[in-house]
């Protein structure tokens, strides 16, 4: 009995020891979640000088946008936490949702989806390299890059 | 040359006249020059190419009146494997798109379009395309994975009834050879949508065959075909719509005859957030000779399908199928298979990132009141 009762009082330790750290971890995350600020960004010799966020969802959508008669084509940064704040907080869809919307679209239209790139250097590269093309970004991420500007805010939570 | 291989590969001597047309070695190249070609087309700024790939796989099982089954449905064992590879290429103006089928039933090319865009919204189309009657023919195509249910609604069931239709053979023009406008004009938040096509329909054998592309001799007739929709929110999948279609289709079986279809219809679709309703309505009359006998016949026809989601990955939805018609309807007489009433209840769970498995329970009435049930399993997929 005393070492059935130590044996239980120690998973309970442990167990608690393992909620708290989960809590930590999981606030820890929710706290960047939280700190992400997020631009939608263009090359400086991008004609887009500003898009507001239901622009933006028509754009990523497959709608049809033009600015100062050029089509403007979006990219995707797939990094998980900018994808995952930008498809809830701007798009208002889930990642499957979201896919499985452009698959249809261009299944439907034969107009290409998205471009997919996973790294900022890569973003940076196609944007400077296609002024009509647009992406979102975190801020800071932009700030360390050359050649890019903000043409909107698109997620701005102080931590 | 490569195109002019329209195979569906059928059972007992049809199988030998198949595969007299058809080669897999070239099917297979003709793949691959695809495959590797868009990429290489799409090399440009201002252009894109997308290669999808919508593999299925099914397993069924059925009780009930079980009537011999046509080479395009679930065989008795129940399984059917296919995969549709979509490939899409565009540069400047011009625009390229094809869908091939490979299955255990058929192998065929179900679109292969060159486009000519006017400008972003506006394309005109030469080639073989889905016939835009509705929205259900025109969202999903070949993709299962992209269609909620396993099944098709049987009025919008593909001539040969394959691409995850296990059940019986279409009764109207689903897949066209032509030209085809299509486009949209934006209102605000909304859009006003058109297709317009004109091309060569189906001629009526065994069940209604599509007019393949650069092949000829098979006697195809013209075929009109138009839509017009409303989106209010062109960032929402809600939308409602007519359509009509006429086709002459001239009849290559040992009937014989000559017979014009008129096709007329509504289309409406609700999205919420977890939410989709939506349905189609068809009026369909076939005029003229069958079996030396001209007579004008009815079909009316709709479905509804509703879907929720109760969580992110599982989607419930359920869909319900009727038909009316003359009982002495000698075209109808064609399609044995042919309900006059489906009910259809099922459960997609999505899985991993663009995988989806799907079980899907459907109890079907005959229009000569005879009855079968159907039990499905499928796994569906995109890999892009």
């Amino acid at each position: 009995m005393i070492l059935t009762a130590s044996s239980a009082l120690r998973w309970l330790q442990h167990s608690v020891l393992a909620l708290l750290a989960g809590f930590v971890l999981c606030g820890n995350v929710l706290a960047q979640s939280d700190a992400l600020r997020l631009v939608l960004v263009a090359s400086t010799s991008s004609p887009v000088e500003n898009m507001s966020a239901l622009e933006v969802r028509r754009l990523y959508l497959g709608v049809p946008v033009t600015v100062a008669g050029q089509n403007i084509e979006a990219l995707r940064y797939t990094e998980h936490q900018a994808q995952e704040v930008f498809l809830q907080k701007v798009l208002f869809m889930s990642l499957n949702a979201y896919e499985r919307q452009i698959v249809t679209h261009t299944f439907r239209t034969g107009r290409p989806k998205p471009e997919e790139l996973g790294h900022v250097a890569g973003v940076t590269e196609a944007l400077l390299g296609n002024p009509q093309a647009v992406s979102y970004l975190p801020e800071e991420e932009v700030r360390k890059a050359r050649g890019l500007k903000i043409v909107g805010k698109l997620w701005n939570v102080a931590p | 040359v490569y195109f002019s291989w329209h195979c569906k590969i059928q059972q007992g001597k049809s199988i030998k006249m198949a595969l007299n047309k058809f080669s897999k070695w070239r099917f297979a190249l003709l793949a691959a020059v695809l495959a590797a070609g868009a990429p290489a087309m799409a090399q440009h700024n201002h252009g894109g190419n997308s290669i999808l790939l919508f593999p299925h796989l099914i397993v069924g099982q059925r009780s009930g009146d079980l009537r011999p089954q046509t080479a395009s449905s679930i065989d008795e064992v129940g399984r059917e494997a296919a995969v549709s590879l979509f490939v899409s290429a565009e540069r400047d103006n011009l625009r390229f798109l094809t869908e091939i089928l490979l299955s255990n039933f058929e192998k065929d090319i179900e679109r292969f379009q060159f486009g000519y865009a006017f400008d972003v919204r506006n394309t005109l189309w030469l080639g073989r395309f889905h016939n835009p009657a509705g929205i259900w023919n025109i969202e999903h195509h070949h993709g299962s994975y992209l269609q909620t249910s396993i099944s098709r609604p049987h009025i919008v069931s593909y001539e040969d009834g394959g691409g995850g239709l296990p059940i019986g053979e279409g009764v109207v023009p689903m897949h066209l050879t032509g030209l085809l406008l299509e486009g949209s004009r934006g209102f605000g938040a909304g859009a006003v949508n058109y297709e317009i096509g004109f091309a060569r329909g189906p001629a009526l054998g065994d069940a209604l065959e599509p007019f393949p592309i650069l092949q000829t001799s098979v006697p195809g007739k013209e075929t009109f075909t138009a839509r017009l929709g409303y989106k209010p929110d062109e960032t929402s999948t809600t939308q409602l719509g007519v359509f009509a279609t006429r086709s002459s289709i001239p009849v290559t079986n040992p009937i014989g005859g000559d017979f014009n279809q008129s096709l007329f219809g509504l289309y409406g679709q609700l999205s919420g957030e977890s939410t989709r309703l939506f349905g189609e309505w068809f009026d369909i009359s076939n005029q003229g000779s069958l079996g030396g006998q001209a007579r004008t016949d009815k079909l009316n026809a709709w479905f509804l399908q509703g879907e929720y989601r109760i969580q992110e990955p599982l989607t419930a939805y359920a869909r319900v199928e009727r038909s009316s018609s003359n009982p002495g309807d000698p075209y109808l007489a064609l399609f044995a298979q042919f309900p006059k009433s489906t009910n259809v209840l099922g459960l997609r769970w999505d899985f991993m990132a663009n995988h989806a498995l799907t079980l899907e329970y459907s109890a079907n009435t005959r229009r000569d009141d005879s009855q079968f049930n159907q039990l499905l399993l499928q796994w569906a997929a995109v890999f892009k």
